[in-house]
């Protein structure tokens, strides 16, 4: 014998029921901590990079790239080409290029010993001058290396750029096998990028030492 | 920020800091397993206020020394 049952209940307790469930569902909404945009774009024709830094948007075809680990920059892109590995270039903004000195030439010199040692490739600078960024004193570094074993090869330009009493960087990179030609394109975008970044807020350590000044360290 | 660098041929070093790794010297791809990064903060009284693994978080670190300094001097 089957026996049907049919639930009798009140419309009231649905109701009630409806409405703890949609409560939920806003509380749990508000609860979400709400993160910037990563980048936003303006009418000004440029884009804002997590409400730090604007400049004139990249051209399609690049890649925003993500820091995985570690400070190696802080907001870059990156355009795979046309032509055998490892035909790429990357540019980015870094806060904390390599050395430790304050002064543009010192801070040079010990940059050109570092900057993609770890790739083996055998840089040269191939020029080397003073500049003015947004106001700010700067150098440019123009550099050429080969890496023969791996059979590629790269090409940079580099500005390090006096912001208060730190210095930043800007960097391009360009890699090509060793019998493949650069492109000047890219270092376009880059000039563009470069020449078009402001800086929206005052940096972490910018903030650190106005907290170092507050603690009278 | 100048820091000095511990060079720790036996492993007792690696070992207090929780940094040595209990695994084979190498891995099956050649890569050593004896050590990982880690970052550890000693304060003033020899003791281990903070300790990471990974690559080092400057910013965290920073603001990590900076309130141990306040803390010391009763700022906090």
């Amino acid at each position: 014998m089957q026996i049907r049952m049919k639930m009798k209940t009140s419309p009231g307790i649905w109701g009630i029921l409806l409405w703890m469930a949609l409560g939920l569902t806003i509380g749990c909404a508000t609860l979400e901590p709400q993160k910037p945009k990563v980048l936003v774009p303006t009418d000004r024709g440029t884009a804002v990079f997590l409400e730090k830094y604007e400049f004139k948007p990249h051209p399609p075809g690049w890649n925003l790239m993500k820091n995985v680990e570690g400070g190696d920059f802080e907001l870059g892109f990156l355009k795979f080409e046309k032509g055998d590995f490892p035909s790429q270039t990357t540019f980015m903004y870094d806060d904390q290029p390599y050395g430790g000195s304050r002064d543009l030439e010192k801070r040079a010199e010990t940059y050109c010993t570092r900057f993609l040692a770890n790739s083996g490739i055998d840089l040269r600078v191939t020029k080397r001058e003073r500049a003015r960024l947004d106001g700010r004193d700067a150098m440019i570094l123009n550099m050429e290396g080969e890496n023969p074993n791996r059979k590629e090869k790269a090409k940079s330009k580099v500005y390090l750029v006096q912001k208060e009493n730190r210095i930043v960087s800007f960097v391009c990179t360009q890699w090509r096998p060793l019998n493949g030609t650069y492109s000047q394109d890219p270092f376009d975008h880059f000039e563009a990028f470069v020449q078009s970044f402001k800086f929206l807020k005052k940096s972490f350590y910018e903030t650190f030492e106005d907290e170092l000044k507050k603690a009278g360290l | 920020m100048d820091f000095p660098i511990i060079s720790n041929p036996l492993p007792f070093v690696g070992m207090a800091y929780g940094a040595y790794r209990d695994k084979p010297p190498f891995g099956p791809d050649g890569t050593v397993n004896w050590f990982g990064r880690r970052t550890v903060i000693v304060d003033k009284k020899g003791i281990v206020r903070y300790s990471r693994d990974g690559s080092p978080d400057n910013h965290e670190i920073l603001m990590f020394l900076l309130n141990l300094e306040k803390e010391s001097r009763g700022q906090r």
